[in-house]
């Protein structure tokens, strides 16, 4: 659920920012582009405006890492991989996603969401590391 | 003292016992009867899910940290429920590894950002799960460049 929560925030008009998020409480962001955590749904619609007007999501695969209920919320965390797509160039993104969601009234309602990826520098040796796979096995 | 008081001062002790590297101390701010915690540190590229992986990873991480600090900031408490609570909060550390270790024995400092989720077991708070985030690689190399323009700028006025 938390994986197909974060792929609506792409599709803009199809399901606008403030219908996935909880209007009435705190909500926190943490998106992997920003060193700041965003608090409350007017930032986040902000933030999901910019970033759509740069980037479309091309796919997306996601695997679940647990699930923990408390009320009626639920905490989730997932790991995915995006392929997301910038002018001509494409770039994929391994991420976990982290959050909370209010399932009260059925559909549910994000309160807290972070995209979590690993050290930049780790991630550079691991590019590093799968061209040199690749060279190897070609 | 408050809910938002209380995990506020347990989440102080938590990231202190980094100082010193008492890391497996972490385990008891861990919730004991959680059957599946999971740790996602910001160096790894999987989450630690169990309690055998996450103290090994603790233990390693005490053997291969000389000096490690930790402070937070900017936390928000995100009450989810009366028993169950987010903390979101950005935290700045700063290690000095052990000699040998892959990553070189000069200081090494970063933030992040941390989702730690906490519930009530009487009388106090536990987590039982816990992300880190850093920038994501392209963002991060950006703003190293820009910090180096400012700091190149200031050095000629």
């Amino acid at each position: 659920m938390i994986a197909e929560l974060w792929r609506a925030h792409w599709s803009g008009a199809a399901m606008s920012v403030p219908e996935l998020w909880d209007p009435a409480a705190t909500c926190t962001y943490s998106p992997q582009d920003r060193d700041q955590i965003l608090l409350g749904v007017e930032a986040i619609e902000r933030f999901w405006s910019e970033r759509r007007a740069a980037q479309h999501l091309a796919e997306l695969t996601f695997s679940p890492l647990g699930i923990w209920a408390a009320g009626s919320f639920r905490i989730e965390a997932a790991s995915i991989v995006a392929l997301v797509g910038s002018g001509a160039e494409e770039v994929a993104f391994e991420l976990r996603l982290f959050g909370a969601y209010d399932t009260t009234t059925g559909k549910p309602r994000l309160r807290h969401l972070a995209e979590c990826a690993p050290a930049a520098f780790l991630s550079i040796l691991q590019g590093y590391r799968n061209s040199a796979a690749r060279a190897h096995i070609s | 003292m408050s809910d938002p008081q209380q995990i506020e001062r347990l989440l102080t002790e938590y990231l202190a016992l980094a100082q010193g590297g008492r890391f497996l101390q972490r385990r008891r701010f861990w919730d004991a009867d959680e059957p599946m915690p999971i740790l996602a540190p910001e160096e790894l590229t999987q989450p630690l899910i169990g309690w055998a992986a996450i103290e090994a990873y603790w233990s390693a991480t005490a053997a291969g940290v000389a000096e490690f600090r930790s402070d937070c900031s900017a936390l928000t408490l995100n009450v989810l429920a009366p028993d169950c609570v987010m903390a979101v909060f950005r935290q700045d550390w700063r290690a000095q590894m052990r000699a040998g270790s892959d990553l070189g024995s000069e200081p090494l400092a970063a933030s992040v950002r941390v989702s730690m989720a906490w519930r009530r077991r009487d009388p106090d708070w536990r987590i039982f799960a816990s992300f880190e985030s850093h920038l994501e690689a392209g963002e991060y190399a950006r703003s190293l460049a820009r910090a180096r323009a400012a700091q190149i700028r200031a050095s000629s006025s």
